[in-house]
């Protein structure tokens, strides 16, 4: 019988995501740790995927939190609703309720919001809860984070502490564009993901377009792997190699050679800025081409 | 491995690891023992259990291996499972955190500025000391990596402190629901008195001029942080840094890993060299970046200590045709307020009527006062 980790390993391949031994491992630790996983790494490298794998696994809900600069408690974890609020108070006129009997009267669990954060913690089955992009939040956000992340629990102001009824699988995913603090690091688990190397990206390929020709499909991957020692500002993450081979593959195209379609095809399915483009030029791509 | 000893042997290169300025507490030692049993014990599950607990970021993940191997091989060695080979000294590795910033960077620093910055070392984690300490008085590594690190978000601070979006006014347009309805409860829930949220405040437009010559060499490690914490503040600002050429690169302040940013940097240009034509790269930027790059709201910082080998004049007519296109120009010199610089005599006194604030750039108080005035004006 498969232990924990090999029986993990195998449902990632069945749900279509390619991990290595140290992912799988990582993943393995956060379920029977209960901790938090924070990922890091380039965008585009699966980071976001495997939260959705996860709860296809677990065949739980995902509860997502996209994180922005601005974001507040109010969106993340509660917020009052206003609207009842105010009708309950119109409707408490008439009574001879004192301020402290109004104040409970309105701030009770009727009338609380409950947004990602504090959604996750009230869940009957296990979730899992992606903080998708968690740099992009403020650093203030990031300590109304450390409670439910090192206990599980949220604590509003004027109903006390709510504990988890479930402890969820947290994923928090970070590309980068600035330094976590060191409070929120420690309190996870880390993995840091690179760029797939050529065997990896030829099984992601497979396993995501099972149609493809095999020829097609090694000589993506290598042309994947040649383009990222180019000095771009932004490389091309799997998603990018995934878009391509599709638009290969609608074309019945099954080997790569050095023509217009797959010059042009390669440069927008590939090429997120205006520099790249102008670094890597359609002549730049026909050399790679001609290398396969 | 010698599975004899495992608890011993993982505690013992947790240890390692903390010598090496990890940080790992007791937690994670508890952890990685209770987990190995739910996992297959082998050097494999091993190495990649530890390493999720015991790093913390990209730099220490990719050192990992490293460590991990030397380690293991030694003690295969000393059990006499693996035969003696060429065992790099573990003991040699420098620490993490050794190997991120310009500090910790191969660049040739020049031996003026090396005699100059041996006077004083300070040890790490004093704040209060490094808040006033002058930078060429840094030698100590780590110190110099923390006053980099405390540059660069102290920078970041200025873009939080201008975009505080939701300020409590008793005037204007969106209402604060939740303040309203909690102020007005005595009223018996009568809004008699609206709460509203002050409107989000525009980013400030920055634009960085940084010189990278030879006489600004001390500096510029601290001073590129304290830059780049500006332009990744505020998006919308552009960088370009100067030394006998103007070249932009606000792209490198924006690369998320300072070693990437590093090797950008000294790939491409030539760092802490040469001599210093301020007036000539101003007029470069004049004529090919300010029509796109300057506009009524920016900000225009030049750091420099204002070594010019081009004429005050040439230099004055370069910062008008700046002036009159930008809300205002800030000069940061690090030599200001430093023993024997007199601001009063050369270049630094010529331009004074043009620039609208010559500040000091030599601790991080000075920098602290520089991020106030800009905040004030911005």
């Amino acid at each position: 019988m498969p232990n924990k980790f090999e029986q993990l390993d195998q449902q990632l391949e069945q749900h279509n995501y390619i991990a290595d031994a140290d992912l799988v491992t990582t993943l393995s630790l956060m379920e029977t740790l209960e901790r938090p996983l924070l990922i890091e790494g380039e965008a585009g490298v699966g980071k976001t995927e495997i939260a959705k794998v996860l709860a296809e696994i677990h065949d739980c809900p995902l509860i997502r939190l996209q994180c922005y600069e601005g974001l507040d408690a109010g969106t993340a974890m509660y917020e009052w609703n206003y609207s009842h609020q105010l009708l309950s108070i119109k409707m408490m006129e008439d009574g001879n309720a004192s301020y402290e009997q109004k104040d409970a009267g309105i701030f009770n669990e009727a009338f609380l919001l409950e947004r990602p954060l504090l959604q996750a913690i009230r869940q009957s089955k296990t979730p899992v809860l992606l903080i998708d992009e968690i740099d992009r939040a403020d650093e203030a956000f990031e300590a109304f984070l450390l409670e439910l992340l090192s206990d599980f629990q949220i604590t509003i102001p004027e109903l006390g502490t709510m504990k988890a009824t479930t402890i969820p699988m947290v994923v928090l995913t970070s590309n980068g564009t600035r330094e976590l603090s060191d409070a929120l690091r420690r309190r996870c688990l880390y993995h840091y993901m690179e760029y797939p190397n050529f065997e990896k990206e030829l099984r992601i390929i497979h396993a995501r377009l099972p149609d493809i020709h095999d020829t097609l499909a090694q000589q993506v991957a290598e042309f994947l792997q040649k383009l990222r020692n180019y000095d771009l500002r932004k490389q091309p993450g799997v998603a990018e190699t995934l878009d391509w081979a599709s638009a290969l593959m609608e074309q019945s195209i099954e080997t790569l050679i050095s023509d217009d379609f797959i010059i042009h095809s390669s440069r927008s399915c590939l090429l997120k800025t205006q520099d790249d483009v102008a670094r890597l030029t359609p002549n730049e791509v026909g050399k790679i081409l001609n290398t396969l | 491995m010698n599975s004899t000893q495992p608890t011993d042997r993982i505690i013992g290169f947790i240890h390692f690891l903390r010598e090496k300025g990890y940080t790992v507490g007791t937690q994670e030692i508890l952890d990685a023992l209770s987990s190995l049993g739910t996992m297959p014990f082998d050097k494999k599950s091993i190495k990649h259990i530890l390493r999720s607990l015991t790093c913390h970021s990209v730099l220490e993940w990719r050192q990992y291996e490293l460590l991990f191997n030397l380690y293991w091989q030694s003690k295969e060695i000393e059990d006499g499972t693996q035969d003696d080979g060429p065992v790099k000294d573990i003991n040699h590795i420098p620490p993490t955190n050794k190997l991120t910033g310009f500090s910790g960077s191969s660049h040739q620093v020049p031996e003026l500025v090396k005699d100059m910055s041996n006077k004083t070392s300070v040890g790490a984690g004093r704040q209060n000391t490094f808040s006033t300490m002058d930078f060429r008085f840094l030698k100590d590594q780590k110190a110099m990596m923390e006053i980099e690190r405390l540059a660069e978000l102290l920078a970041q601070k200025l873009s939080k402190r201008l975009s505080h979006q939701h300020v409590i006014r008793t005037k204007g347009s969106k209402i604060d629901i939740r303040q309203t309805i909690r102020r007005n409860l005595s009223h018996g829930g009568h809004p008699k008195q609206l709460f509203f949220k002050q409107r989000k405040r525009k980013p400030v437009h920055l634009v960085i001029l940084h010189d990278v010559s030879h006489s600004m060499a001390w500096n510029n490690p601290l001073l590129f942080r304290f830059a780049r914490g500006l332009i990744r503040a505020f998006k919308s600002s552009e960088a370009f840094a100067f030394h006998t050429e103007l070249f932009k690169v606000t792209d490198f302040y924006r690369e998320p890993s300072i070693e990437k940013m590093r090797v950008q940097f000294e790939a491409r240009n030539n760092l802490w060299k040469g001599g210093t034509c301020i007036a000539d790269s101003l007029h470069q930027f004049n004529e090919k970046y300010a029509a796109k790059t300057l506009n009524s709201k920016t900000i225009f910082i030049i750091i420099s200590d204002g070594f010019d080998t081009n004429k005050p004049e040439q230099l004055i007519d370069e910062l008008k045709a700046v002036k009159d296109t930008s809300k205002k120009i800030v000069w940061l010199n690090p030599m200001l307020g430093r023993e024997g610089y007199n601001p009063d005599k050369g270049t630094m006194l010529d331009i004074q009527p043009y620039i609208d604030k010559h500040a000091s750039a030599n601790s991080l108080d000075s920098l602290k006062q520089a991020i106030s005035y800009i905040a004030q004006v911005g």
